[in-house]
């Protein structure tokens, strides 16, 4: 019976790790939300200009054995949602400790689509956890805007290349 | 007894190595406010500041064109018009000369349309958003016509432009 029951748990532990391993290749994304991304116009003249939120979040993503790409996509929801804002959210790479990414340090504009942040490189030595900061930026506006409250999510996403 | 704890040792055991391997995860979020209200200004500011003489007979009988007499800044998140107005039925002779009573109809503005709109102290359209643009920027002419039944003097104008949702 104790014998049955060991070959269960192996078979438990077994399956566990197989998992850990698939999981290991998607890697951990971790997104840090370091400010609220709030803001409230109060003049018309700051439509003008963009307003930028400094360092406003931190992508957090392991080493893997496979390239990552990491994903940003733009929801916007309310009445208006298919208003112009949704083409004005845009994001900067402010820093990365991780030297050999390919990340694009322009500012990338955001969209309903998913648009590429960064490629993070295969690693085969022990797991490192990567940093990505970025900046929050509302791209200066040139055309009217539907007077609302405008809430939106930026979903990231992880896939092997 | 033993066994029942070996079992749930098992069972701990294998259902903790699943919980690991699949705290694993490929998506996450952020989310945010942006409050946008209906927001409009207007800036006036004077091209030529120098004083409008008239100083001879033709002068006073004829009318002036100034023309760029100001630049209006329009900004707004909606469709917007402009009104003109005078601050009072008369112009301003200064310091106790207000006996003089010129009146403030002298003083026309030039619509986008093209014609001239006399000043009076009820707003008076004078531009109109014709695009969707946030910002424009309009050069606003004047016209000023004299009359010999108005006593001669130095005046100041008060001309007031407000900005409302159209």
């Amino acid at each position: 019976m104790l014998r049955v029951l060991f070959f269960i748990w192996c078979l438990g532990f077994i399956s566990g790790n197989c998992y850990a391993q698939q999981s290991g290749a998607h890697a951990e994304l971790v997104v840090i939300q370091n400010k609220p991304l709030y803001y409230a116009y109060s003049k018309a003249e700051d439509l003008l200009a963009s307003q930028k939120m400094d360092n406003a979040f931190e992508i957090k993503l392991n080493s893997a054995p496979v390239n990552l790409n990491t994903y940003a996509q733009l929801m916007v929801t309310g009445r208006n949602a298919s208003s112009t804002i949704a083409n004005n959210l845009a994001l900067r790479l402010a820093y990365k400790n991780a030297p050999g990414t390919v990340a694009n340090a322009s500012e990338i504009l955001l969209s309903r689509n998913p648009v590429l942040l960064f490629t993070q490189p295969a690693s085969l030595g022990r797991t490192v956890s990567y940093s990505y900061v970025y900046d929050f930026i509302i791209k200066s506006f040139t055309t009217f805007v539907r007077p609302d409250t405008y809430n939106f999510s930026i979903i990231f996403t992880v896939t092997p290349e | 007894m033993r066994n029942l704890f070996f079992i749930a040792f098992c069972l701990i055991a294998s259902l903790t190595n699943g919980q690991v391997a699949g705290s694993g995860s490929g998506n996450q979020a952020v989310s945010g406010e942006i409050v946008i209200p209906a927001l409009q200004s207007v800036k006036v500011e004077m091209i030529n500041t120098a004083p409008i003489k008239f100083e001879t007979p033709d002068d006073i009988n004829s009318q002036r064109i100034i023309n760029g007499f100001c630049r209006i800044t329009v900004i707004s998140t909606v469709p917007w018009v402009v009104n003109v107005a005078s601050g009072s039925d008369f112009l301003d002779a200064g310091n106790g000369a207000n006996f003089r009573k010129v009146p403030a109809e002298m003083i026309s503005i030039r619509n986008a349309a093209g014609s001239f709109i006399p000043l009076s102290t009820s707003p008076i359209p004078v531009l109109k958003s014709e695009n969707d643009l946030i910002k424009n920027v309009f050069i606003i002419d004047l016209r000023i016509s004299p009359s010999v039944k108005y006593e001669g003097g130095k005046y100041n104008a008060n001309i007031l432009f407000t900005i409302t949702p159209d």
